[in-house]
């Protein structure tokens, strides 16, 4: 394999619990959500790769470590070799132009005061001083294009205005104006209707190899990781339990967490079975996780020793990383 | 730097000229807030055209008995120093305009700052400034503006000054608790990742959507201030060189224009300061109405 575009090593976010006044008083310990504890991955350079799980497993969280929205705890992300927590000023400046991100939710992620033109046009007034209005004014327009959205008609309508969907497109839009090289996704179409998620996913594939991107693409729905992934980590509470191609883990998963997530995911053939796995209970909290594997209270096939021993994560076939006791 | 290309400015018009468009139709829905524009425009129009209504200068004296009633010549009598009174009430709209606008310009200014900076960067920058912000929302408005005017002396300057130093604190509060809820949204990330700085953050993407509820406390702030101005003018703590409409108050009650049924004296200043004040809050209201996202319809 060619040297990763991004490379994360070691990944960990601990945010620090609020507490009462009397609370601190009480009691010198500090209690911390572990959103991400400790995840590996690398990003091969013009892949998707997703990252799939539960809500509140910390994906997002990943997502705005990457691009250093929030500064990590522990661990290092390497873009093009380059460790991404170490730069400062111009350097950084210049590695965010390359790694931008589409939002959750396209009725949140616009400013409501603006226009779009001026929403699409931003990431080129901050970074692109040399071109002139004229200049920008064609590169929006061209992005506004390639989103398939009639310039002349939106540019000046504020995001109210507009559509989910068209939203979504402007945010898109705004994402490409800088022609990034890795453009992180995080559950892009979840807010939409479910009639037009398809359109706006294909629309990403199309940008994707126009523009021969890498996408980091976040989601919680399998159907979307088998439809547009190349590879995908599981994670379940701020870990990564299986990673590989998706082909190898949606066929074959290994991880008892993983093969419970797909035999819930609807067949749409009704003459077709599958049998449900079931898991009981709720996610334990991330302040507290359980001890050995995080998933042992739920799992089905829990033994002694997932209660003692965090599982490590290892190859299994090539390419497929598993964390479990099971496999070792 | 570069000029900025005339195409540009022409677009820009354009925009502008249809936001205000969109604004004025909701506006005109607004009975209470056309009611308040309408009077609003009659003091302004009073106060610009001033030497053009009013039949006599302020400063001239003994042009007819002192406190004489209300006549042909002088339709709302004279003063205890036989000046016209309609003409001081014509050029008192003036200072309360001035007094009114100025200082809450001031307040604005002092208060949306420190409530960007301290909702924006949080931490101790947002505790020292907010203690700093409590200290003088404690203190009392009214003893503290007599005080300072009295110490600083009767200029029309002082009392805007000192109204707009005791009413800040407010709008601070006002503009802190929307910052904090503002900077939490996607949007504020996602500008930080297109590279935006935080003076960029600030002043394009969170103080435009703070203004328009400013601008609508703003507008109530103006009627607070001329009811301001008019007590401090009427415990005697006024300019005497522009007469304003409580000066005229604080004269009156002096000379006992009450005492001997001068109603002419007292009357006319006291509905101008109520109409004018009410105007201010009907448009206010009205603002708030329109501006305010938690208020309005859709």
């Amino acid at each position: 394999m060619k040297d990763p575009i991004l490379r994360v090593v070691n990944l960990k976010k601990y945010f620090p619990l609020r507490r009462g006044f009397i609370e601190t008083l009480l009691s010198r310990r500090r209690l911390y959500v572990r959103a991400v504890d400790g995840i590996s991955f690398n990003v091969g350079e013009g892949k998707v790769f997703c990252l799939a799980g539960e809500s509140g497993c910390g994906k997002t969280t990943t997502a705005r470590l990457i691009l250093r929205l929030i500064p990590p705890t522990d661990g290092k992300v390497y873009y093009k070799g380059v460790d991404i927590f170490s730069l400062k000023g111009k350097e950084l400046k210049r590695v965010r132009q390359e790694m931008q991100m589409i939002f959750q939710d396209p009725y949140q992620s616009l400013n409501p005061r603006m226009r779009i033109f001026d929403i699409v046009n931003e990431p080129l007034d901050i970074n692109r001083k040399d071109l002139s209005y004229e200049e920008k004014r064609e590169i929006v327009y061209k992005a506004l294009e390639d989103v398939r959205l009639d310039p002349e008609e939106v540019v000046d309508k504020f995001p109210h205005e507009l559509s989910g969907g068209e939203r979504q497109r402007v945010a898109i839009a705004r994402a490409l104006v800088l022609r990034p090289r890795v453009i992180v996704a995080d559950e892009p179409v979840s807010m939409l209707d479910a009639s037009i998620r398809v359109s706006i996913l294909n629309l990403l594939m199309d940008l994707k190899e126009k523009y021969n991107l890498t996408m980091i693409y976040i989601t919680h729905d399998l159907a979307q990781v088998r439809y547009l992934g190349d590879d995908m980590a599981v994670m379940y509470l701020g870990k990564i339990v299986e990673m590989g191609p998706v082909d190898e883990v949606l066929d074959r998963p290994v991880h008892p967490y993983t093969q419970a997530l797909i035999s819930n995911v609807p067949i749409p053939d009704p003459t077709l079975s599958r049998k449900k796995i079931v898991i009981r209970g709720e996610v334990p909290s991330p302040v507290n996780p359980p001890p050995g594997c995080r998933f042992h209270p739920r799992c089905p096939y829990a033994r002694e020793i997932c209660r003692r021993e965090e599982p490590k994560i290892l190859e299994i076939e090539k390419g497929h990383y598993v964390a479990c006791h099971l496999y070792e | 730097m570069r000029l900025v290309s005339r195409e540009k400015v022409r677009e820009r018009m354009r925009i502008y000229k249809r936001s205000i468009r969109e604004f004025a139709r909701t506006y005109k829905e607004n009975k209470m807030g056309i009611v308040g524009l309408g009077i609003l425009l009659v003091f302004v129009f009073m106060a610009v055209a001033a030497p053009l209504i009013a039949p006599h200068s302020p400063r001239e004296m003994w042009l007819a008995e002192p406190l004489s009633p209300p006549s042909k010549e002088f339709i709302l009598g004279t003063d205890e120093l036989g000046r016209d009174i309609f003409s001081l009430l014509v050029y008192g709209t003036q200072v309360s305009l001035l007094v009114g606008l100025l200082s809450t310009l001031l307040s604005v200014g002092i208060g949306g700052l420190v409530g960007l900076i301290a909702g924006y960067y949080g931490g101790v920058v947002d505790s020292v400034l907010m203690r700093i912000t409590d200290l003088f929302l404690i203190l009392p408005g009214l003893p503290l503006m007599i005080v300072l005017a009295a110490i600083l002396g009767p200029s029309i300057w002082n009392i805007i000054f000192v109204i707009g130093i005791v009413s800040w604190p407010s709008v601070a509060r006002i503009v802190r608790s929307q910052v904090l809820e503002l900077r939490e949204r996607p949007f504020i990330e996602a500008s930080k990742v297109a590279n935006a700085s935080d003076l960029r953050i600030l002043f394009y993407h969170i103080a435009p959507n703070v203004a328009p509820l400013v601008f609508a406390t703003a507008v109530l702030g103006i009627a607070g201030a001329i009811l301001s101005e008019a007590g401090l003018s009427f415990l005697g703590l006024g300019d005497p060189s522009h007469i304003s409409w409580g000066m005229m108050l604080h004269y009156a009650h002096e000379f006992g224009a009450l005492e001997i049924g001068a109603w002419w004296y007292l009357v006319p200043p006291g509905i101008c300061i109520m109409l004018l004040v009410l105007s201010f809050v009907f448009i206010g209201y009205a603002l708030d109405e329109i501006l305010n996202p938690r208020l309005r319809r859709r």
